[in-house]
């Protein structure tokens, strides 16, 4: 009888051991994660991720659709992002991207680790190109852009290497324009006329920045390639703006306060 | 020498008193009688001329600050009846004047007016084809590619979604969420963005000088 009431205190003994010891070494994983999360969200939010990044990853954190871990990984990202004084914003944009269009952590954190990459490569070839130039996040941005838009890294590099780099504000724009014609299949050696024209006369300005889009609207309404390239060079020679070009492929201009809707031209509009 | 206190004296020492006091008592009423008498064979006088007048000029106005009348107006009780039948003629008049005031008043907001940073904004409708679809989001770099409160409105034909936004000028990234889940580039639009996750983001150029026709 005794050996009976024995073995079962042994029992519920054991039993109460198992307990304890579970539950503090959940404790004791759990804390050191929770730590690390409010830590790093510190850390971000002193090199300025934005609140709504924070709460968006917090919130899906919260609902238990992301791991604290990963969730430390991303944040931490943004240490490197400053470290290496690159522009967080991209960073931001393709984690809250990544989110929205519901891709796993681990494969964000590969897109932000390649958009690293790119951010350095352009940096490099600059650097060799332009020696001390300073160039602003936004033009480095758009250099960036344009390796999404379509080129390659080789096809970058010896653009960027072949250009004037006097102005680097004009040169982000023709990498970007480059990416763009080369996506409405626009003659490769002609966009490269027209590009290195802008740069040498210094007259690739800001209305140039819609220069694909006309582009690509004169050859739906059925300009040629050559026709185009000898319309934009002509104007860019003469350091037109972009109004100067449309008007000699025979475009209006209007404001477009009412419309229209992107590739759907508004009939309706005056 | 003290001598020692006999109680049998105390009734008697109470009557003596008793009978003092009567005999004053009557003496003042024998007076009182005798005055009025007096009074009664007086001869009438009248008061001299302009005495009410003298006393009340020399009396000083007694003035008290405005703010003490209006605290003890509001501080004395009130009591108001009304028949609610009566009171519909007055809000109506009341409605109709609040009515008149916000149509016409200095607050009211011209339509024709409008915020300068909304003024500056270009409005742009997009357009998606999905008659299978339940829901579509319009997502983007110009709302931090969030749906929420981008949700997009299926037309009449039940084939198309579409939603009008006003956006600043210059270069936009979007893409269409269907169902919450399957992104969607815009096939009508000629520029494209790798997001890297396997998709593409559609390019959307904003401006006020849009070419027409060539």
């Amino acid at each position: 009888m005794n050996r009976q009431i024995f073995r079962n205190n042994c029992t519920l003994l054991f039993a109460a051991f198992l307990v304890v010891a579970s539950v503090s070494l959940s404790y004791g994983q759990g804390q050191p994660a929770d730590q690390s999360v409010t830590a790093s969200i510190r850390a971000a939010r002193t090199v300025g991720v934005s609140e709504t990044v924070l709460n968006r990853l917090m919130s899906l954190a919260a609902d238990h659709r992301l791991e604290d871990d990963g969730v430390v990984r991303l944040l931490n990202f943004f240490q490197t992002v400053q470290t290496e004084d690159l522009p967080i914003d991209p960073f931001m944009g393709k984690i809250e991207e990544g989110l929205a269009k519901q891709i796993p952590l681990d494969t964000i954190a590969a897109v932000l680790g390649k958009k690293l990459e790119d951010y350095r490569f352009v940096r490099r070839v600059l650097t060799i190109k332009t020696e001390e130039q300073e160039i602003s996040h936004q033009d480095l941005s758009r250099m960036v852009g344009s390796l999404d838009g379509g080129i390659t890294r080789e096809e970058l590099a010896r653009f960027i290497q072949e250009a004037s780099a006097q102005d680097l504000s004009m040169l982000a724009r023709a990498t970007e324009i480059l990416a763009l014609l080369k996506q409405v299949r626009f003659n490769e050696s002609l966009t490269r006329e027209i590009l290195f024209t802008g740069l040498r006369n210094h007259s690739l300005t800001q209305s140039w920045d819609y220069l694909a889009k006309v582009v690509s609207l004169a050859k739906h309404k059925g300009a040629t390639d050559h026709e185009i390239a000898i319309a934009a060079q002509a104007a860019l020679r003469e350091k037109y703006p972009l109004k100067e070009f449309m008007a000699a492929l025979g475009f209006t201009s209007r404001d477009v306060r009412h419309g229209p809707a992107p590739g759907r031209p508004n009939k309706k509009a005056p | 020498m003290s001598r020692k206190k006999d109680p049998s004296d105390q009734p008697f020492r109470d009557s003596s008193a008793k009978v003092e006091n009567t005999a004053y008592e009557n003496n003042e009423k024998q007076d009182l009688l005798a005055l009025k008498s007096l009074i009664y064979r007086m001869p009438d006088r009248e008061a001299p001329a302009g005495l009410t007048e003298s006393i009340l000029s020399s009396l000083e106005p007694k003035t008290v600050p405005g703010w003490v009348r209006i605290y003890r107006w509001a501080l004395r009780p009130r009591t108001v009846t009304f028949q609610p039948l009566k009171l519909v003629p007055a809000a109506m008049v009341l409605v109709l004047g609040l009515a008149i005031a916000f149509q016409f008043g200095p607050w009211r907001k011209d339509p024709g007016s409008m915020d300068p940073r909304q003024a500056s904004l270009i409005p742009v409708t997009f357009t998606l084809s999905s008659p299978e679809a339940e829901s579509v989001s319009l997502i983007g770099s110009f709302n931090q590619w969030n749906p929420a409160g981008h949700k997009m409105q299926q037309l009449g034909d039940r084939n198309t979604w579409a939603l009008e936004i006003r956006l600043p000028e210059g270069r936009h990234e979007y893409a269409f969420l269907v169902d919450g889940k399957m992104v969607v580039p815009d096939q009508s639009s000629p520029f494209y963005q790798s997001d890297g996750f396997g998709n593409r983001n559609s390019v959307l150029f904003v401006s006020r000088d849009e070419p027409t026709n060539i």
